[in-house]
């Protein structure tokens, strides 16, 4: 080895590896064999790296993404920052667009969009959503269809049969079937996918959202069919249910008539939608009956052989019955999610102008679920707010008359029916009315990542919907969200409504998922209408129980008529409210709409606040919906403390007598540094499991939790037998043992867990925030452990685990010049490098707004509030 | 190092990152086997070209952070990814090397087999 003269040492190395010229010298000298030895091993060597590294350059492997497009600076995972920034002035050619289109975006990101037809701006909607969220659209359009193991493989297999199961795909391909090519939401569906492919189509390397380059795949192209998957999901998020079945389970372990009463279909505190002619809540509290409790029932809960226990069959007497199936849901709770909507009479505010507030619960993510837009077709609409991305309409927001807002209706909208089939294995008729009836059948297949078939499931349909799989016998489902959810026509109607009654007339062909809308109008009017197929069930109308399929009367009768809806216009209090508690008193209207209400105390709140103030503004409407009290805290709180006083009036006990000393402390308010509010959730957990011991299987598992409002009912009866615990057999616990014990417990558990009081650890932010994941679950894309004001059961309610909360928030004022703020929480953009991916979040944690830019024109907007301006020019098809 | 051979490294750098931009990463080896291919036997084509590489990714790399937020992006790429933005850029880096430099190999092998044929044929 030798270094030629001024060769710097740094090459020393590759000269002797790579100079064959030198090689070929010394071989001479040294002998060919050896030179020959040498060459080969050389170009072995170089052929292994350079196939290595085309290897991982080209290849994924495993979860590792082929190495060569994702670190390419100019085109690969990098060339995302290029795309973070809006341009400052853009102008694209879009194929199908009759006129040119004006997209101004302003300060907030916000596009307003000023097109001269409908389909025109529809199509702009598409492609700007489809700009900032394309990664967003595709992700929910697999998730209701079921097709995650393109990305995913085998590993995501179970999610996507899950899916398919439902039966949603197969009602989305029903209805966009149904749809007249010349309709006008066939029309809508149809330029809004020509927006989002005008989008994908023109797409540069750097446009190709960061989610894409990870994960190896590349953006599939949009059809309309994906707007009714996307309709269909919020049914499913939003009314799907497996209480019947719960039910079932709730039955075994402790008798039909408990389980009744613990999961009652009227709430026991009644502070319904549709005003009645108490301003109060009402509290409709009778004694619980006993639990029947069925030893061998319950062995079969835990050993998922559930298979006898009542279903309606026609006479109402008991009849064999069906297996309970695994992975039910639990119901009740604390109510820790929740939307919330009102709308106050000019009579009440103190502007004298009508005002609406909205605030609408659900998941949250990152990016979030809606996306804020104003859509303009002069003398046609003028509507802004947000639209999820995949609708083509806004969903909740305004327009120069009218204001509105959605909560969950949360009504009964799902029926099981245990089927009698032919065969169990592989069915093709099922039993009704004395006959056979055929089985409609659907093949499901699911690809790999490679367009392979990975497996192949057969679904069954009976008339009434998709069958289900028990452990030990087969339930058809029907849910409305099946059976057509309308489109988007409705939306746009409703978004282009001048006035509450047009906006009232706009929903009434509503399906699914029910929603309670309140609306608002400039003239001064109110309105609050539970919107949606409610079906007439046969019988006593209800739909509580699991129904036997073999009789054709069982099905559902038909649906409600609109007029008879819950719904208020105008009331004399001046106000309307909406917390997704029962809609109307039961001894208004006694017909089944639901069961297991949420417990209604967001509702009694709202009402409370409004009730005890004659003059709103929008500043204290924004500040209701993150107020930081509950009724819930205010009873339970003195139940605890009086129950305290009578047991150490009887016994010292210095741990409860700390206990009830630190709770009275409590102002009873869920804020961000309040540092007694977790002794308090602490206490309730522990009185929700000391209570509820009767719902537990033997393995400790409770299969359903009543919901609190029942738990307050119970206090009610200090010695009922509920009180007792069953594993205690040679004692009788009473209401006050319990609390007290509770209170108790949780004192040791606040301060085993977090220390002792005022050392900084009780704080709320400490241990409840708020948790919005990115949409794949990444943290490094999430915003997480954000201390938020609000606790179970507030305005504002947090969930455990921080991941349900207010998605969108709003108030609007509709006076001369319409005023609204808003917020949500994440940004626009679907972009993680853009600064507006989360630029909300902040603002929304605080409990803060921004007032929106509702311009009545593109001059409207002074530049210093225009960010972007993109101009689409017609082209051709 | 010789100012001829800087001067090569910064020119087929630019041509590199030029490549990059427009055909994507598949540049890197097909530019790393040209230049060995034209390169004289002395002139270390692999080194050269193994530098240009991570010099050319480097320049689009600087470019693209004059273009938009290359450290948000940094920060929550090498976040999924699971590792140091450190790394991320080091791998970055790192990558268009290793394969400019394999494929030069080849390519200068390729190149000096014509060569000595072409030699014993005459």
């Amino acid at each position: 080895m030798t270094q030629r003269a001024g060769t710097p040492h740094l090459f020393a190395w590759e000269a002797t590896l790579t100079n064959t010229g030198d090689v070929a010298v010394n071989a001479a000298n040294a002998g060919a064999k050896r030179a020959k030895q040498v060459r080969i091993a050389r170009v072995a060597w170089a052929v292994a790296l350079f196939g290595g590294c085309m290897y991982v350059g080209a290849r994924r492997i495993g979860v590792v993404p082929a190495l060569g497009p994702l670190l390419d600076p100019a085109n690969g995972i990098w060339a995302v920052a290029r795309s973070a920034d809006l341009p400052r002035a853009m102008s694209v050619v879009i194929p199908g667009l009759e006129q040119e289109v004006r997209v101004v975006y302003d300060r907030r990101a916000v596009p307003h969009i000023w097109a001269s037809s409908v389909t025109d701006a529809v199509r702009t909607l598409g492609y700007v959503v489809a700009r900032d969220r394309l990664f967003q659209l595709e992700v929910q359009t697999r998730a209701t269809a079921g097709r995650f193991s393109e990305w995913g493989g085998r590993a995501v297999l179970p999610m996507d049969r899950q899916q398919r199961f439902l039966g949603l795909v197969r009602s989305a391909e029903r209805d966009l079937e149904r749809l007249d090519s010349a309709s006008t939401d066939m029309k809508l569906l149809a330029a809004y996918a020509d927006g989002v492919n005008a989008w994908i189509d023109g797409m540069r390397a750097r446009d190709v959202p960061f989610e894409y380059r990870i994960l190896g795949v590349r953006p599939m192209r949009w059809e309309p069919l994906y707007t009714l998957y996307l309709l269909k999901r919020m049914g499913y998020m939003l009314s799907y249910s497996t209480h019947d079945q719960v039910r079932r389970r709730v039955e075994l372990l402790v008798g039909r008539a408990a389980g009744d009463a613990l999961f009652p279909i009227n709430s026991p505190i009644q502070q319904p939608i549709q005003p009645s002619d108490r301003t109060e809540p009402r509290f409709d509290f009778a004694p619980l009956p006993e639990p029947q409790r069925q030893g061998s029932a319950q062995e079969m809960v835990v050993a998922g052989e559930g298979r006898w226990g009542t279903v309606e069959d026609g006479g109402g007497s008991p009849s064999p019955s069906l297996t309970v199936p695994h992975q039910l849901s639990s119901t009740g709770g604390a109510g820790e999610v929740g939307s919330n909507n009102w709308a106050v009479a000019p009579s009440r505010s103190a502007t004298g102008h009508t005002m609406l507030a909205g605030d609408p619960h659900l998941e949250l993510t990152l990016p979030a679920i809606w996306y804020e837009v104003h859509l303009v077709v002069p003398g046609e609409m003028d509507v802004y707010g947000v639209t999820i991305p995949g609708v083509p309409a806004v969903i909740i927001g305004f327009n120069r008359n009218v204001a509105w807002s959605f909560t969950n209706a949360e009504a009964d909208v799902v029926d099981y029916y245990r089927e009698v089939l032919d065969n169990d294995e592989q069915p093709t008729e099922y039993h009704v009315d004395g006959e056979w009836l055929p089985l409609e059948q659907r093949i499901e297949q699911y690809h790999g990542r490679k367009g392979e078939v990975l497996v192949e499931d057969t679904v069954y349909f009976t008339h009434r919907g998709p069958l289900v799989q028990g452990d030990h016998a087969r339930l058809s489902m029907r849910w409305t969200v099946l059976e057509g959810t309308g489109a988007t026509a409705e939306f746009f109607d409703v978004g282009r409504a001048a006035s509450v009654t047009e906006w009232l007339a706009a929903t009434e062909s509503y399906v699914a998922p029910a929603q309670t809308g309140a609306v608002a109008d400039r003239e001064g009017n109110i309105a609050i209408r539970s919107t949606g197929h409610f079906p007439i069930r046969a019988g006593d109308g209800k739909g509580t129980t699991i129904r036997a399929g073999v009789v054709s009367q069982h099905d559902w009768q038909g649906f409600w008529d609109v007029g008879t809806y819950p719904f208020a216009i105008n009331p004399e209090q001046g106000f309307l409210a909406s917390a997704n508690q029962q809609p109307i008193d039961p001894t208004v209207d006694a017909r089944y709409l639901g069961v297991n209400w949420i417990a209604p105390w967001r509702a009694m709140q709202i009402n409370a606040l409004l009730r005890a103030d004659s003059s709103v503004t929008a500043e204290e409407m924004r500040q209701m919906q993150t107020h930081p009290g509950s009724p819930r805290a205010d009873l339970f709180v003195a139940a605890f403390l009086a129950a305290a006083e009578r047991v150490l009036a009887a016994a010292n006990d210095s741990g409860l007598e700390r206990a009830g000393r630190l709770l009275a402390e409590w102002d009873r308010n869920y804020t961000k540094d309040n540092e007694r509010a977790i002794l308090f959730e602490y206490a309730m957990q522990e009185l929700v499991t000391r209570t509820w011991d009767e719902l537990e299987t033997p393995s400790g598992e409770r299969v359903a939790t009543p919901s609190q409002a029942t738990l307050l009912q119970l206090l009610e009866y200090p010695e009922s037998v509920w009180w007792d615990i069953v594993a205690t057999e040679d004692m009788v616990e009473t209401r006050d043992v319990i609390l007290s014990a509770s209170l108790t417990a949780a004192l040791d558990r606040t301060t085993g867990e977090l220390g002792q009081p005022n050392e900084g650890g009780w704080r709320w932010s400490h241990v409840r925030r708020a948790n919005i994941y990115h949409l794949l679950g990444f943290p490094s894309l999430s915003a997480l452990d954000l201390p938020v004001q609000g606790g179970p059961s507030t305005l504002n309610p947090s969930s455990g685990a921080g991941t349900h909360g207010a998605s969108w928030r709003m108030v609007v004022e509709l006076g001369p010049r319409v005023r609204a703020w808003a917020t949500y929480p994440g940004g626009q953009s679907g972009n993680p490098a853009s600064s507006r991916y989360d630029d909300r979040i902040q603002q929304w944690t605080d409990g803060e707004f921004d007032e929106v830019l509702y311009p009545h024109s593109e001059a409207d907007l002074p530049t210093s509030d225009v960010l972007a301006v993109l101009t689409l020019q017609p082209g051709r098809n | 190092m010789t100012r001829l051979t800087l001067l090569q490294i910064v020119l087929l750098s630019v041509a590199i990152a030029l490549a990059t931009t427009v055909v994507g990463w598949w540049a890197v080896p097909l530019m790393a086997v040209i230049w060995a291919l034209v390169s004289k036997a002395d002139e270390r084509p692999a080194l050269v070209a193994s530098l240009a590489a991570g010099l050319g990714w480097v320049l689009l790399l600087i470019w693209t952070a004059g273009e938009g937020p290359i450290k948000v992006l940094a920060s929550r790429a090498a976040g999924v990814m699971g590792v140091s933005v450190f790394t991320l850029v080091f791998l970055t880096v790192l990558f268009p090397m290793a394969l400019a430099w394999s494929a030069a190999l080849l390519g200068k092998f390729t190149r000096n087999a014509v060569v000595d044929k072409r030699r014993r044929a005459r």
